[in-house]
């Protein structure tokens, strides 16, 4: 049985090379919202991919699920999931996929319910996407098992209630039952908890993890929040203005940041743990206008590191050792977080 | 010790729901009940809770935007309420609000210079080259080139106008600045930026502030002494140190522990919430007793029935919960 698992562990599911996603805006303006970015996600690991607004992490998982808005337009790149390339699927093979295979959940649970409709209508529809004959008793079993996947219980009060009736912490845990009704072997969580308040974020990232440890799913959480993929992610990507700049396993990525970039969010989060309370080191001014975006380095007009190259040429992502990948001329071999003196 | 400059003494505020034909009043909400907050010269009170606990209420009672239920509100050991019309304009200059979402605060159709200038021509000053010079004197301070005093709020970034939200606070040279959430629609590396430039204005101007957040790790750069808040009520208040090291009431605790860190990441550690599932309490129907008890691990009978007491912990920190001596302290 152990083997098994491990052999399981080793499968990859979900592969992006190269992906480019454009948007053309009316005027001629092309923005370049996601300039190349490669990753992969093998079964039931969990990816976070961290970056601020307007990085182009939300861009990125729509493309995956290739849902983007117009004149929003994937220019290239392949996305390869369980074998397979998902940009050359049409129309119709993609929606056979969305909801039973990948799902996504978004940030605001407001918008995510139909107000009209009782809770329990709207996971029986969303299981009939993909289950047109399904009969009463399938349909009633299958949000029954979904909700309490979620860890709500009392799922016959809660079918019978409008969205409006919970708040926002509970209707994220609902439409997470609603996202896992097929048990999806993705599940692609955009901003989960933003919206929500530090308790109740603790309990949703909670549900989150319990779900991928009976369901077995991997998941991709976006977030701007170190501390959540800190805790939740096997791996972490952090994206700056389009780009990946620093692909690496959790742990190594947290002790010893290389590029400057993950340096700079890394100080910016404030600590419980901090034993003095100094000044934060921030990062300085603000990210490009990705409408003319730098020549060079995005990065590099903020980075206390930039040399003359750095405003030239921007750098390509590549190998820093240990399996760990950095867009950077001239990444930091020797940072420690440990020397910050925040943590002595 | 000098007079504190805000002092607010079990305030509450009650919204009234009223049902059928002839609006009759069928109960309350009580979104803030029963809290107490003193501020002194100089010092920077964080007040904590989570999202719909009443902390923006009671900004807006403060800034007498709205009118409590009950309870008492001393600016400068005067009742706010007693005030004469020329001290309340006063008060109004010294009391500044700092807005969570810049994109609201902001009028979309003025431009920077404009909105900035505004309260300074309400409050008599006719002189427009004075006014422009304060104008550009307070962007100058909050980091922000004065060439965007010509903007429109909508051609500024979430980090440029949160600045401007800033500055906006700062022209009238206030004594108390009551911040409501003011970083948490940045991003991080801009929340970095903007509480820093938070602190420096402090010491600049030597000012006093409400700060009011969701985040403990946050808190705990800026503050003096912290007010946890749940459900409209003061759980625990005690000086900053004294909240990281001896928290009491278990809801201070959770919020102390459930918090997602780096640090548990690089250690580790898988999650743990010392929680029942559930959800903040609705104000219209606030549970009996101790209003955390729903959702407190260590709640039993008496908590469901008895209201906790105040209890006086060390000069300073106080705790709400009856049981605070068995649970122990994290």
């Amino acid at each position: 049985m152990e083997k098994l698992n491990r052999a399981a562990e080793e499968e990859m599911l979900l592969e992006v090379r190269d992906l480019h996603t454009y948007f053309h805006m009316p005027g001629g303006t092309v923005i370049k919202a996601v300039e190349g970015v490669n990753f992969t996600l093998k079964k039931g690991k969990v990816l976070g991919i961290i970056g601020e607004s307007g990085s182009g992490k939300s861009v990125t998982s729509r493309a995956i699920m290739q849902i983007v808005d117009k004149p929003g337009k994937i220019e290239s790149g392949e996305v390869i999931f369980k074998g397979e390339d998902l940009l050359k699927k049409s129309g119709k093979e993609m929606e056979a996929l969305r909801g039973s295979q990948i799902s996504l959940i978004f940030q605001d649970p407001n918008t995510s319910f139909n107000p009209y409709m009782t809770i329990g209508k709207q996971l029986e529809q969303a299981f009939r996407v993909h289950n047109k004959k399904a009969g009463k008793e399938e349909c009633r079993q299958a949000v029954k098992d979904a909700l309490k996947l979620v860890g709500l219980n009392n799922w016959e009060e809660i079918i019978k209630c409008y969205p409006c009736q919970f708040s926002a912490g509970f209707r994220q845990r609902i439409f997470i039952a609603m996202a896992m009704i097929f048990k999806p072997d993705l599940l692609i969580a955009d901003e989960p908890t933003t919206s929500l308040g530090i308790t109740i974020q603790a309990e949703i990232i909670q549900a989150l993890d319990e779900i991928r440890k009976q369901v077995g799913n991997s998941v991709i959480i976006i977030t701007h929040d170190f501390g959540v993929v800190s805790q939740f992610a096997d791996d972490i990507f952090v994206m700056y203005a389009g780009r990946c700049v620093e692909y690496s396993p959790k742990k190594a990525l947290l002790i010893e940041p290389r590029h400057p970039y993950t340096v700079g969010l890394l100080r910016s989060v404030p600590l419980l743990e901090a034993r003095k309370t100094k000044r934060l080191k921030s990062i300085p001014s603000f990210p490009p206008d990705m409408a003319n975006p730098p020549e060079g380095c995005p990065f590099a007009e903020r980075c206390e590191w930039a040399q003359e190259k750095c405003f030239r040429e921007a750098p390509e992502l590549r190998s820093v050792g240990d399996g760990r990948l950095a867009a950077c001329h001239y990444p930091l071999m020797d940072y420690k977080t440990a020397d910050d003196t925040r943590l002595e | 010790m000098a007079e504190p400059i805000l002092k607010v003494v079990n305030l509450k505020k009650h919204y009234p729901i009223r049902r059928g034909m002839f609006n009759k009043q069928v109960g309350n909400r009580l979104v803030v009940d029963g809290v107490d907050i003193q501020i002194n010269p100089g010092e920077t009170v964080a007040l904590v809770g989570e999202s719909g606990c009443g902390k923006t209420v009671l900004l807006r009672v403060l800034l007498g935007i709205e009118e409590a239920t009950e309870g008492e509100i001393y600016y400068y050991g005067k009742d706010i309420t007693k005030l004469s019309k020329q001290e309340k304009k006063e008060m109004r200059k010294k009391v500044q609000m700092i807005f969570q979402d810049s994109m609201s605060a902001l009028h979309p159709r003025f431009s920077i210079m404009e909105s900035l200038a505004e309260p300074l021509i309400l409050n008599g000053m006719k002189d427009k080259e004075q006014i422009e010079k304060i104008v550009v004197e307070t962007l100058e301070k909050v980091g922000l080139d004065a060439k965007y005093r010509f903007r429109n709020p909508e051609s500024l970034s979430g980090g440029q106008r949160q600045r401007v939200v800033i500055a906006r606070a700062l022209v009238e040279r206030p004594e108390l600045i009551l911040a409501d959430e003011p970083i948490s629609a940045l991003d991080v590396s801009l929340q970095a930026q903007v509480l820093n430039l938070l602190m420096d204005l402090r010491d600049e101007y030597k000012l006093s502030m409400l700060f009011v957040a969701h985040d403990l790790a946050v808190v705990r750069q800026i503050a003096d002494y912290i007010v946890i808040m749940y459900a409209g009520h003061t759980l625990e208040a005690a000086p900053a140190a004294e909240i990281y090291s001896n928290a009491c009431h278990p809801y201070t605790q959770v919020l102390l522990e459930s918090a997602p860190s780096i640090s548990k990441g690089i250690r580790d550690e898988e999650f743990r919430l010392n929680l029942k599932i559930g959800d903040t309490p609705d104000p219209a129907h606030l549970p009996s007793g101790c209003v955390f008890h729903t959702r407190c691990v260590y709640a039993d009978e008496n908590c469901c029935r008895k209201v906790p007491e105040r209890h006086k912990i060390s000069p300073g920190h106080y705790a709400c919960c009856d049981k605070y001596m068995e649970i122990g302290r994290s």
